[in-house]
């Protein structure tokens, strides 16, 4: 139990996806400027990673295992996850309609971003069973969530701030989140 | 034997993903109203939000759910209107396509300023020191924060430096963002036909009104006296043209004293008269 709820703490602060491990650059600079937004992108990306963790973890034991073609995860993990969530989009446009209209846009966004593609490699390269392979990835996507949120935050003051020209958009937020990235390595030693 | 199975096995895995997203889309298809698809290509594409949807798509879903009318969109004007109400079997309801005019005669003019301000800050900063630089509060403050805005390029500096920015006719979709843009509203949308504008903003009167601008409305009234229709009325000390009643007669701007009422595209004809042809939208 205190290992899954490590594996939890730690996708959230210690190897945070965005500031720690560097994955999910492009929405973390992209859909970070209003913090309504940011919530959204950390919707569909909870969504997303949990499901393309199960399906791929069920896919390299049930079939790249038996067939020893481990080397073929990179290609088949795209290919489920963007098939999976394609399908989750039209159950989504017929049965709940409300969920579709809030996760909106952010669902095909990331289908193929690096953060999910990250979290299911990760789970197999640590060995996770399925339960902890779950809980890694919810853990991921909260992960994600605070720190696009935090990013948002800051840049709607940013907005305001009386910024030099030549810092002016793109770069403050490249050097604010260098910053936050250095934050977050605080939280390295306490594991 | 190893690049054999991982050949078979992607191209099973493709297959089989392909057949269940092709069934999938087929057996849970929701059906779309195939007019809102045809409306969207209808319509300019600007997505400028003019119309206070979200995009060229609201618009479309709003008509279609008769939340509003389909002449609301100014870039696309009658064309796109008429067009809208073909496909959503609405009455048609064209009306003149709107432009935008800068309802004042002098622009930032050195000779008529408060105090010396940086000109590159624009009108909206200017406004909010003391009313702004030139002695007029009510007027252009010239320092083009409607040009910047322009998405169209329709607005440009003035070639006489003193006058405010020139709209070009053509250009101008009449999306209203420049209307929103000026801190004073002196830019109106006004219909693009043959019509007497009143182009001056400041509510002063008499000596006051002189004493800010050379060209100022000074609420003598001779416009509302000169008006064989009754179609002026003086209101907030300006005058206010009553265009359903107005038949372009001129007297208004003949009498005025101070050249603030002008025809507004001479060049362009008189519309019908009010009753005959309405360019009031018909109500549906």
């Amino acid at each position: 139990m205190s290992e899954i709820m490590l594996v939890f703490l730690g996708a959230i602060f210690v190897n945070n996806f965005v500031l720690s491990r560097f994955l999910g650059i492009c929405p973390f600079i992209g859909v970070s400027k209003k913090i309504r937004d940011a919530l959204g992108m950390g919707a569909a990306v909870l969504f997303v990673m949990i499901l393309a963790t199960i399906s791929t973890w069920l896919l390299q034991e049930f079939v790249l295992k038996p067939l020893e073609i481990e080397f073929l995860q990179t290609i088949m993990f795209i290919l489920v996850i963007a098939a999976l969530v394609q399908f989750v989009e039209i159950m989504l446009i017929k049965f709940l309609p409300a969920l579709y209209e809030a996760l909106g846009i952010y669902l095909p966004l990331i289908t193929t971003n690096c953060a999910i593609l990250g979290i299911t490699l990760l789970n197999l390269k640590e060995d996770y069973n399925l339960l902890t392979s779950v809980v890694h990835a919810v853990g991921a996507a909260v992960g994600f969530t605070l720190a696009l949120v935090l990013m948002a935050g800051i840049r709607e003051r940013l907005d305001l701030a009386d910024i030099p020209p030549a810092f002016n958009g793109a770069p403050i937020a490249f050097i604010t989140a260098g910053l936050m990235a250095i934050a977050f390595l605080g939280f390295a030693g306490m594991m | 034997m190893s690049i054999l199975l991982a050949v078979i096995s992607m191209s099973v895995l493709a297959l089989l993903l392909g057949i269940g997203l092709g069934y999938a889309a087929k057996r849970f298809a929701v059906p779309v109203d195939p007019r809102i698809e045809e409306a969207i290509g209808a319509m300019p594409g600007a997505n400028c939000g003019g119309c206070g949807f979200p995009g060229c798509g609201g618009l479309v879903k709003a008509v279609a759910r008769g939340e509003t009318k389909p002449n609301v969109c100014a870039p696309g004007g009658s064309a796109v209107a008429k067009r809208l109400s073909e496909i959503f079997g609405l009455e048609a309801s064209g009306g003149a396509p709107k432009v935008a005019q800068v309802r004042c005669r002098v622009g930032a003019d050195p000779d008529w300023e408060k105090f010396e301000y940086d000109h590159e800050l624009g009108c909206g900063t200017a406004m909010l020191l003391a009313g702004g630089v030139g002695t007029c509060d009510f007027g252009c403050v010239g320092m083009l924060d409607c040009v910047k805005a322009c998405p169209f390029g329709a607005l440009s500096k003035s070639p006489d430096s003193k006058r405010p920015p020139v709209v070009d006719v053509s250009r101008c979709t009449g999306c209203g963002i420049c209307v929103e843009t000026c801190p004073n509203r002196v830019i109106a949308l006004v219909d693009l036909n043959r019509q007497p504008v009143v182009y001056c903003r400041s509510i002063l009167k008499g000596k006051l009104a002189k004493g800010c601008c050379i060209v100022a409305c000074i609420a003598c009234g001779k416009c509302e006296r000169n008006c064989p229709e009754k179609a002026v009325s003086m209101q907030n000390n300006l005058p206010v043209i009553d265009l359903a009643k107005c038949t372009r007669c001129g007297k208004c701007i003949e009498g005025c004293p101070t050249k603030v009422i002008l025809m507004f595209r001479d060049d362009l004809k008189t519309p019908a008269p009010a009753g005959t042809a309405p360019s009031v939208p018909a109500a549906s």
